[in-house]
């Protein structure tokens, strides 16, 4: 446990499991190892060249390594550069409050920056592109395809989103994310072999439950027809906004 | 007809999950994320974390990028785990260095590397058109052959060296550190000092090492196996020495290559070598960046081409300098015929597939993880399930 004086502007993490101590300071649980981090952050937040110096031997190599994992046309490294200067200008340091190694909370740091950073461009192209022609152009040579598009989407929907938050998480980080089982078990903190099984029985119940739901308003055939419209090219179907309204009316207090 | 719509709910999960978006306001931020990937969150807020990230593609985006970072495991490996073995180390390396120098003698110097697994196949198992041929042949006669012992022969490290067999026509940069590389095209030198004349301004220049074969025109190329050919046939001198000469060009090349990414090699990135030297692809298998960059000066610059989030390639191979076929997990098929815009095509399996070999745009032979091998005439319109031996 280590005491840590109060910060002008506080945090905007606004999820510390601290709580304030009699001096004004706020009482963080850190363990040992984290304890030293935080030592050398708040010895850096203060101009501590000693500290600095220690920091930019340790520090300054893991973060360009994590850039080149993230990307390797030097874009991440751009952003790295840009973490270093502001870490430099001790602007950054306070919001580092133990809760994990120094070189997570880095690492952490540079992936928001770098995700955040794609996301704002929103590019690429050429796949999106030829994907979206190929969806009309299958989308006007069937004329019940609107129909099993939106009977698919509608069960899908309903399916993935009556899914246990876990289970939704494990889809999304192998399917979307292409993280390995191993990466995802570290996350959940189940072994890989936990995971597979759990993908296969999600994935297994999620095909048993859009059937069970095609049926209500389709024939055997038509059900048959409206899978195979729908294999390899998903068209609009796009469940994220019955998810997100689900989440948004959940998770404001993250 | 449940296996096939396990296959369409994959897909249409992949499709669509990956476009969620929860409420801004509510992201994780770099301090919960770390914690969560320390394990240092309570269980209540990993709970939290986890409800919000499973809808939130952004976050998921994020905590992805996390775990990528993350060090090897081998850099966290438990001290006192190594502490009780360290001491094998030293007797080891003993032991292989009185192995090698046992077994060194004994093998012919100049033994024809193709038949047995020699340096060259280190990094490039042989020369593309060979590759090419063996793969068409594969295609029309119908005799598949995955991952077949003669692949892995081929792909064997020299003398022991312990690097992974890599399917032809790509490299792993894992495996060209520039000592490795540097290795291989010393031995390669030595052994074929007699062939080397031709390639003498190259070898004198090793500081430069892809200047003249890369700006050389294109790899010579060896003469394709007639349709009967036995693929284990010994191939013939002339073949050889071609042979040779093609390995020769293409290692210092890697040479090149592999010190280009030495600061960053512990990222497996794969190159694609077309029948142009000087046009390559690299692919990285990496979900948030450039996953396919392309390269029109033998890998001195590279071009992002190709950036989708979810989307991964690990392998790839180039029949024509505009052609190039790409593969990857669950079933990953992309194609170029521009050298510069990039078509997923459909692919029968969501199944891993670890090889590809293309004779043109429309004809590949793709491989995946279970062995099968699927052959394709018409550009991925159809694929047929090729017969095992």
């Amino acid at each position: 446990m280590a005491t840590i004086p109060p910060r002008p502007g506080g945090s905007s993490c606004g999820n510390t499991d601290g709580r304030h101590g009699q001096d004004g300071g706020i009482i963080l649980h850190v363990s040992d190892s984290h304890a030293a981090d935080v030592d050398l952050a708040r010895l850096c937040e203060r101009g501590d060249e000693q500290a600095w110096d220690r920091f930019v031997r340790e520090y300054r190599p893991l973060l360009y390594r994590a850039a080149d994992a993230l990307d390797r046309t030097g874009r991440a490294r751009e952003l790295a550069d840009a973490l270093y200067a502001d870490l430099y200008a001790r602007s950054l340091f306070k919001y580092f409050q133990g809760r994990s190694s120094l070189a997570t909370w880095l690492r952490a740091v540079l992936a928001q920056r770098y995700v955040d950073a794609l996301r704002a461009e929103k590019k690429l192209a050429p796949l999106d592109d030829r994907h979206d022609a190929a969806s009309h152009e299958s989308a006007s040579s069937d004329p019940d395809r609107p129909r099993y598009l939106a009977a698919m989407q509608s069960a899908l929907g309903a399916s993935v989103g009556a899914l246990a938050d876990r289970d939704r998480l494990r889809l999304a980080m192998y399917y979307v994310q292409s993280m390995t089982l191993a990466e995802i078990g570290r996350l959940t903190k189940e072994h890989e072999a936990t995971v597979s099984r759990h993908l296969a029985r999600t994935r297994k119940q999620i095909r048993t439950d859009v059937e069970s739901r095609l049926r209500a308003e389709l024939s055997a055939d038509e059900i048959d027809a409206c899978f195979a419209s729908v294999s390899g090219d998903p068209g609009e179907i796009d469940i994220s906004r019955m998810l997100g309204y689900k989440e948004r009316t959940q998770e404001r207090s993250i | 007809m449940e296996s096939d719509r396990d296959r369409t709910i994959e897909t249409l999960l992949r499709d669509t999950l990956g476009r969620q978006s929860a409420d801004a306001a509510a992201h994780l931020d770099a301090e919960t994320a770390a914690a969560w990937a320390d394990g240092a969150l309570s269980p209540d807020e990993r709970g939290r974390a986890e409800r919000h990230a499973a809808s939130c593609a952004r976050c998921q985006a994020l905590v992805a990028a996390l775990v990528k970072t993350a060090p090897p495991a081998s850099a966290r490996a438990s001290w006192f785990r190594f502490s009780r073995v360290a001491w094998l180390a030293p007797l080891t390396a003993a032991a292989a260095a009185v192995i090698f120098w046992a077994v060194m003698p004994a093998m012919p110097k100049n033994a024809p590397r193709s038949a047995a697994g020699g340096p060259a196949e280190l990094t490039i198992a042989e020369s593309r058109p060979t590759a090419q041929a063996r793969a068409g042949t594969r295609a029309a006669g119908g005799a598949a052959e995955p991952p077949s012992a003669r692949d892995k022969d081929e792909a064997a490290a020299p003398r022991g060296k312990n690097v992974a067999p890599q399917p032809p026509g790509h490299l792993d940069a894992r495996a060209q550190t520039p000592v490795l590389a540097e290795e291989v095209t010393k031995e390669l030198r030595r052994d074929e000092a007699h062939e080397a004349s031709k390639l003498k301004g190259a070898n004198e220049k090793p500081a430069e090492p892809a200047a003249a074969p890369l700006a050389s025109p294109a790899v010579p190329a060896a003469p394709p196996p007639s349709q009967g050919q036995s693929q284990a046939q010994t191939p013939s001198p002339a073949q050889l020495q071609s042979s040779a000469d093609v390995r020769m060009r293409q290692s210092v090349a890697i040479d090149s290559l592999a010190a280009k990414s030495a600061p960053v090699r512990e990222i497996a990135q794969t190159i694609v070598l077309s029948p142009n030297p000087n046009q390559l692809w690299r692919l990285t298998p990496n979900p948030l960046a450039a996953v396919v960059e392309y390269s029109i000066d033998g890998g001195r610059s590279w071009t992002p081409q190709l950036r989708e989030s979810g989307t991964v390639v690990t392998a790839g191979a180039s029949p024509s300098p505009a052609v190039c076929w790409l593969i990857g997990p669950r079933g990953t098929v992309l194609i170029t015929t521009d050298a510069r815009t990039w078509q997923r095509l459909a692919f029968p399996e969501p199944i891993d597939l670890i090889n590809v070999r293309a004779t043109d745009d429309k004809n590949a032979t793709v491989t995946a993880l279970d062995g099968r091998v699927f052959a394709t005439a018409n550009r991925g319109a159809t694929w047929t399930l090729a017969p095992k031996d």
